[in-house]
């Protein structure tokens, strides 16, 4: 086999994707809180600014260099928000 | 434990099983106090739960993976399991019973639908040099870059936005490739299937496919021989058995009384 099933205890991030808002979601009662949510290493979740995306997009398939996407991604970082959403 | 420690009801997942009695479910480790696991009961369904100390539970990586941990032990003794959303604390035993009562009439049609079966996820993202290949056969997208070059960030400010608009059309388009190419064939071989929004400006394809336990083996199958023909261009990500997460969708609101 040239590609293996990663299981489901191996990536945070797919679980992320899965446990927050999937399955039956209960609102209110006691409801995680949104301060101090470890997510800082899913990039995909960020947030941004819609010109922000399409320079991003153009990063992705090669149109631009990679000079200031650092500066770029520096400047969303405050932005983050957490997949609760609510 | 102090006696004025309040405790609550941490919900895992929702299963069918046939006996009233506790079944031997197990622990868990919460916040590195073990809990005993046990069932609550209505009819032929019960929710699995652990009593722990009544407070908020961050979705850290420890606890996230407390919560999947759980549902994957389940899913090992019981072939009928509705996972539960992360972090759901009840203050009693009794308030899960009505939870239980009042979703029941969903348990019972979804039983059968999901009896025996997994979730796998597959996402597929564009290889960088593939996808600038193919933006390449795009003339004006060729032209609007040579603009772009050389010149500084701020100087080209507009031409660079119109440039990823351009972009970000070509990678739509090659969503839409992907999802004939590799989901429409993968969606025939499974019981349902699901596209979830892309994760990222590479990502072409994140889906989610329903799928019998016993055609799990031919899934993969299936799966490695549409990898072989698309390795050299995109990246699989393949993952699971999941349960079904993405196949079940109740949302409900509880009303302070």
């Amino acid at each position: 086999m040239s590609i293996q099933k990663s299981t489901d205890s191996s990536s945070l991030a797919e679980v992320i994707d899965r446990i927050l808002d999937k399955g039956i979601v209960i609102d209110a009662f006691v409801r995680v809180s949104l301060v101090g949510i470890e997510i800082l290493t899913v990039e995909a979740r960020v947030v941004i600014a819609s010109v922000d995306t399409w320079l991003r997009y153009a990063e992705a398939v090669g149109l631009l260099s990679d000079e200031g996407q650092e500066e770029r991604s520096g400047r969303t970082k405050g932005n983050q928000l957490s997949p609760l959403g609510m | 434990m102090s006696e004025e420690q309040q405790t609550g009801i941490y919900i895992f997942c929702g299963i069918q099983t046939d006996t009233e009695a506790d079944e031997q479910l197990g622990h868990v480790e919460v916040e590195g106090e073990e809990k005993e696991l046990f069932t609550i009961h209505y009819k032929d369904a019960a929710i699995v739960a652990a009593e722990v100390p009544m407070k908020i539970y961050h979705p850290n990586k420890d606890n996230l993976m407390m919560h999947q941990s759980v549902i994957s032990l389940i899913m090992k003794k019981n072939s009928t399991v509705i996972p539960i959303s992360f972090g759901n604390v009840f203050h009693s035993k009794e308030d899960v019973k009505v939870l239980l009562e009042n979703l029941y009439p969903q348990f019972e049609k979804l039983f059968p639908e999901i009896k025996g079966k997994i979730e796998l996820g597959l996402k597929v993202v564009g290889k960088k040099e593939w996808l600038a290949s193919r933006i390449g056969e795009n003339a004006k997208a060729g032209e609007m870059a040579k603009a772009v070059q050389g010149k500084s960030e701020a100087a080209s400010y507009y031409e660079r936005i119109q440039l990823g608009g351009v972009a970000q059309q070509l990678v739509t388009s090659l969503q839409k490739e992907i999802q004939e190419e590799l989901f429409t064939p993968l969606k025939e071989e499974a019981h349902a299937s699901k596209i979830n929004d892309p994760l990222g400006e590479k990502m072409l394809l994140n889906a989610a496919f329903l799928i019998d336990r016993d055609k799990e083996e031919e899934f993969d199958r299936k799966v490695n021989e549409l990898h072989d023909k698309w390795e050299d261009k995109v990246e699989f990500s393949y993952s699971g058995p999941w349960p079904v997460y993405n196949f079940i969708n109740i949302r409900l609101k509880v009303e302070d009384a």
